[in-house]
């Protein structure tokens, strides 16, 4: 997705959830707007990747490389 | 965290066009400042956190953050009448698009005050260029029964939710006061709801790839303990693994492999000691786990012929000691500076690094120039990219190569640069604060958390020194300068409470005296976050890092601030001796006493003796009991919280601190010295300073956390 593709599609999404144009639209609403039409361009990368990590199989080998390094943050910063 | 909006579409290539694209449109780009930051996290440690996935995810390491997902972050801070008042920070009250529901995989997390169900929401951490995109998984705690029917149909409404609120109340505040039994219990009840749904989640995955043959699992995930507060995850793992069949002596082989700790303080109170009644009113099957770990490290220490301590033990009496448990049961123990790691060596671990000495390791922290440098500061990324070409954005050690083309021209183009991010500065506070600066004045700034170590107060007695030092005529020779303040107190804590009052009681005074107009200006910013730093951090000249040594485990906004070109005025604490060994003593404003003068001073400390030597420190600090400043209300004259108690904690002690217990009498003059000196080189000696602000641009690239997460990668994760 390129930046015309991302506004047209938060332009559609504003339209949508708001009834509103770019123009009219609130800090939120642009805000989600714009948000969700980003994700939508992340989602397939986002899928591709947590696939590699988590593979569902059984392992071929047991030497195989880590898949997994998990950082446990509290307070999630 | 900040706000996702600009630094994913940054990440994507896409912010400098969506927003010229929104203007042509109509729209204006710039109200999405209205937008507040994700607020998940308390200071430094959720903030480097979201630096270290950042760089995970840009590097290409499998890292996966777990978190809670609060439904009120760190609170917004507002001033009244110079004091702070806190209000709850609804952060998702406009919605949440960054995040993913994924009810499918929630899990139950079982508590003897009540079982809640743990649902994930998945957030997407953008790697640079988008070629790879990793999660962070936030747990949202719900109820197991929305509503209790028969009691709703009885009309006893309150009654019917009451279970609902009791498991969302677990997240519904970051950091909840727990000066009470309760305060603490609700505390003990996040950590474990955390660390249980965290485990439960990776044991699924893990089964799914091998069933219930858990041997590989150390080599197949590694969890790194972000401190003590997810210490509870190993007995967790051990006590998950339990159930499954697995024997505890297997299980905590399991369990010491796949974790490793860091520690991020050295200052006792943090380092979280929990009562094992509390821990037993919540996870009684974690408490047994834990006697049975504190079993097998008696065991041990026995067989060596080494004696079990108060600073070499699990279980101390009735209370576990989460820090040691943490040493004991994991592979890899890890501070964030190369001072403060030795400090574990020497002293906080020092019974553990005598029989664990192979474990004991360090990783200087670092920050993510992607957010720090090319989101905050595009003015300078285009200078810089104009001498030595791109690519720093993944590499930072290539800022290295502006060394060689640091001149005439370069520094007056630097000076420009700085110029217009004081403008951008100056603006933003005249709008929210009312305080007009020049960008003409050298600006000094201290953002972070206020707390007593981080020595606000000694940066608040050097303003009244200068200003006295202004209005008698003995400073004719300095140039305007502006103060800048931005921090948090944690809402119970009095003291650093008023300290901000009393440094909004000193701007007060000076912002309003026409003798020292233009000449001098103080300002404390409201509601220091993200989105501050990003706007604070470019236009600083100098970067204010004044924890007495041995204190500050690390500190990354030093980092951040060098990277932008603000040399440090600082003590040789945490990452500041690194900082100055990158880029030389010379281009840095170093003062006070190192670790080992402190330490040899301590028996004979006297601060009342430099109080009555010291006309300076004495006229500052009078102020506090002196009726130039009105005196606190709401407190008993003297008490905790009063101004007057400031200086009595200084002179006299107070509740566990001795006299001036870090030291700021002590480190005042040097101090003084030091922040003159430097204020005089940038606003007299600007393009010789400028040189120096390059040097620490140019000498940045260690502190990329890239760098740390490549390290911890490799050195620990075995990845």
């Amino acid at each position: 997705m390129n930046a015309k593709q991302l506004i047209q599609a938060t332009e559609t999404l504003l339209l949508t959830q708001a009834h509103k144009t770019l123009p009219e639209a609130t800090a939120a609403e642009l805000h989600n707007a714009l948000s969700a039409a980003a994700m939508e361009a992340l989602a397939p990368v986002w899928a591709e990747k947590e696939a590699e990590r988590f593979p569902k199989r059984r392992s071929a080998s047991r030497s195989a490389r880590p898949s997994i390094c998990p950082w446990s943050i509290w307070w999630a910063g | 965290m900040g706000r996702l909006i600009y630094n994913n579409l940054y990440c994507m290539g896409l912010l400098e066009d969506a927003k010229r694209l929104l203007a042509e449109k109509g729209a204006d780009p710039a109200i999405l400042e209205d937008i507040e930051d994700d607020a998940f996290g308390n200071g430094g440690l959720g903030r480097l956190a979201a630096c270290f996935l950042d760089s995970a995810v840009t590097c290409n390491v499998p890292l996966t953050g777990y978190g809670l997902r609060f439904k009120y972050g760190l609170f917004k801070q507002t001033f009244v009448g110079g004091r702070q008042t806190e209000e709850p920070d609804d952060w998702s009250r406009w919605g949440d698009p960054w995040s993913i529901r994924r009810a499918e995989e929630a899990v139950v997390v079982r508590m003897k005050t009540g079982d809640v169900l743990a649902v994930p929401y998945d957030m997407p951490v953008v790697g640079y260029g988008m070629k790879n995109i990793g999660t962070l998984r936030l747990w949202q705690t719900e109820s197991l029964h929305e509503v209790d029917f028969p009691l709703f149909n009885d009309q006893k409404y309150a009654q019917a939710a009451a279970d609902k609120n009791r498991a969302e109340d677990i997240v519904k505040f970051l950091y909840p006061n727990d000066t009470m039994r309760a305060g603490k219990q609700l505390r003990v009840k996040q950590q474990y709801v955390l660390v249980s749904a965290s485990m439960q989640d990776l044991l699924r995955k893990y089964e799914q790839r091998h069933g219930s043959d858990y041997s590989l699992f150390p080599e197949e995930v590694a969890a790194q303990l972000n401190d003590t507060h997810p210490v509870m995850a190993i007995p967790e793992l051990i006590r998950l693994l339990g159930l499954r069949g697995v024997d505890f002596e297997t299980a905590f082989g399991i369990a010491q492999r796949t974790f490793a700790y860091t520690n991020h303080t050295v200052m006792q109170e943090a380092l979280e000691k929990w009562d094992l009644g509390l821990l037993n009113s919540v996870c009684p099957d974690i408490v047994v786990i834990m006697k049975q770990i504190d079993r097998r490290f008696r065991d041990e220490m026995k067989a060596l012929g080494k004696e079990v301590l108060p600073d070499r033990c699990i279980i101390e009496g009735r209370r576990v000691h989460m820090a040691q448990l943490a040493v004991y049961a994991t592979h890899a123990t890890n501070g964030v500076a190369e001072l403060h790691s030795q400090i574990l060596k020497d002293d906080v671990f020092a019974k553990w690094y005598e029989i664990y000495p192979d474990r004991f390791q360090n990783k200087t922290n670092g920050i993510t120039q992607r957010r720090w440098l090319g989101l905050c500061n595009p003015e300078l990324c285009r200078l810089i990219e104009s001498r030595i070409g791109g690519g720093f954005e993944t590499d930072l050690e290539r800022l290295k190569r502006l060394i060689p083309e640091i001149d005439d021209s370069l520094c007056r183009d630097f000076i420009a640069v700085k110029r217009m991010k004081k403008e951008q500065l100056a603006a933003e506070i005249e709008k929210r604060e009312g305080v007009v600066l020049s960008p003409d004045m050298v600006f000094d700034v201290q953002v972070k958390r206020l707390h007593e170590y981080k020595r606000q107060f000694m940066n608040a007695l050097s303003l009244l020194a200068i200003y006295f030092g202004l209005k008698e005529g003995r400073l004719k020779d300095l140039p305007p300068v502006a103060f800048i303040f931005g921090a948090k107190a944690a809402p119970g804590y009095r003291r650093a409470k008023a300290v901000i009052y009393w440094i909004n009681k000193i701007a007060e005074m000076v912002n309003s005296d026409p003798e020292t107009a233009g000449r001098m200006k103080v300002v404390f910013v409201q509601n220091y976050n993200c989105s501050w730093a990003e706007k604070i951090i470019p236009a600083a000249d100098i970067s204010e890092q004044i924890s007495p040594a041995g204190t500050e485990a690390s500190g990354t906004g030093n980092m951040k601030l060098m990277l932008n070109g603000a040399v440090t005025l600082g003590t040789f604490d945490g990452a500041n001796v690194e900082i100055t060994e990158e880029a030389g003593r010379e281009n840095e404003y170093i003062f006070g006493a190192t670790v080992e003068e402190l330490n040899a001073l301590k028996a004979d400390y006297d601060p009342k003796a430099i109080y009555e030597a010291n006309p300076a420190i004495r006229r500052a600090l009078d102020t506090l009991d002196d009726g130039t400043f009105p005196e606190l209300e709401g407190f008993a004259p003297g008490a905790e919280g009063t101004l007057a108690e400031l200086k009595t904690s200084i002179l006299e002690g107070a509740s566990w601190h001795t006299p001036d217990h870090y030291f700021v009498l002590q480190d005042f003059p040097s101090y003084l010295k030091a922040k003159l000196q430097a204020i005089t080189d940038a606003g007299n000696h600007p393009e010789a300073f400028a040189r120096k602000c390059l040097m620490n641009v140019a000498s940045s690239g260690k502190f990329s956390s890239d760098r740390t997460i490549r390290q911890y990668a490799k050195e620990i994760w075995n990845v």
